[in-house]
């Protein structure tokens, strides 16, 4: 006997969005996500992870995609085996070093305000983050996040923890 | 989600900056302009960021606050910080703050702890 009722499993939905790459539109983008991946059964709190990570991908094509003027981000969403596979993609200036790139604290910025956390953040609350990328041609970002309850996941964190209690320390590091 | 909105309070010479909304890529430029006038170009000996009621941080805002702490200190001067809850507060666990920053649960608490030092 089951002691919670689920609903309808998720149809084969698909989310395609197409923006210029505005600060405002990362919001947007996190928005329109969050939506799309509530019907899996995640924690608001994967939720809130997932808005970061989708947040950090936009981030970089506002950043350093197109650092000049804004130009074309597609973001897409979609659903396989129980897990909600993400994509950012820019056509912008592309990342020469993806390996670098995707280290902690670095960054490409002048701006002492860069931390240069956003891949950090990708990797740190999704389940897999894959980056394709090419100097001049663009990047496409790939994450996969799986609701932890709804598996063996290795995942305790639901990342709703209350203000003061301590929270998982540091960026996961390389894959 | 929601807007950002900063609000100030003196006390004495303490100066308290309360951060509520989201602090992300497209705030986080207001949110250093509005610090950096509020104190950095003030007398107050010791900043209070509250930021308690943040419903949304990125790494741009966390750099914002980052930059500031960086700032505040570099002037000879104090910053303590409210942290917020939830996925936020990951987001400020990640860069270590608390290594750089006395961390209070309340505002409250921070201006307490002031008091008692200035005792």
């Amino acid at each position: 006997m089951p002691d919670a009722v689920q609903g309808p499993a998720p149809v084969d939905n698909r989310l395609l969005v197409e923006v210029p790459s505005l600060p405002a539109n990362a919001e947007l983008c996190r928005v329109a996500v969050a939506v799309f991946a509530a019907a899996l059964p995640f924690t608001l709190g994967e939720i809130e992870q997932l808005k970061v990570a989708v947040a950090e991908a936009v981030g970089n094509c506002v950043l350093h995609a197109y650092p000049d003027e804004p130009g074309r981000v597609a973001l897409r969403a979609r659903f396989d085996g129980g897990a909600v596979i993400v994509e950012v993609e820019d056509w912008g200036l592309g990342i020469a070093d993806v390996a670098l790139a995707r280290q902690p604290s670095y960054t490409t910025s002048t701006d002492p305000d860069h931390v240069g956390l956003g891949f950090a953040f990708m990797e740190q609350f999704t389940d897999a983050l894959e980056v394709v990328s090419a100097p001049g041609r663009g990047t496409l970002v790939r994450m996969r996040k799986r609701p932890a309850d709804g598996g063996h996941s290795r995942r305790t964190g639901s990342g709703a923890a209350a203000p003061g209690e301590t929270a998982p320390q540091g960026p996961s590091g390389e894959p | 989600m929601g807007a950002l909105q900063i609000t100030r309070e003196v006390r004495d010479e303490t100066l308290v900056v309360r951060v509520v909304g989201d602090l992300d890529i497209r705030s986080a430029g207001t949110f250093r302009d509005q610090v950096d006038e509020w104190f950095l170009a003030s007398h107050h000996r010791r900043l209070v960021l509250n930021l308690g009621r943040i419903t949304f941080l990125d790494s741009t805002g966390l750099g914002a606050i980052l930059g500031r702490v960086r700032r505040v200190q570099a002037a000879g001067r104090q910053v303590v910080l409210v942290p917020p809850g939830g996925v936020a507060r990951t987001v400020l666990d990640v860069a270590a703050l608390g290594r750089a920053v006395p961390i209070y649960r309340s505002e409250r608490a921070a201006l307490d702890e002031e008091a008692q030092a200035d005792a």
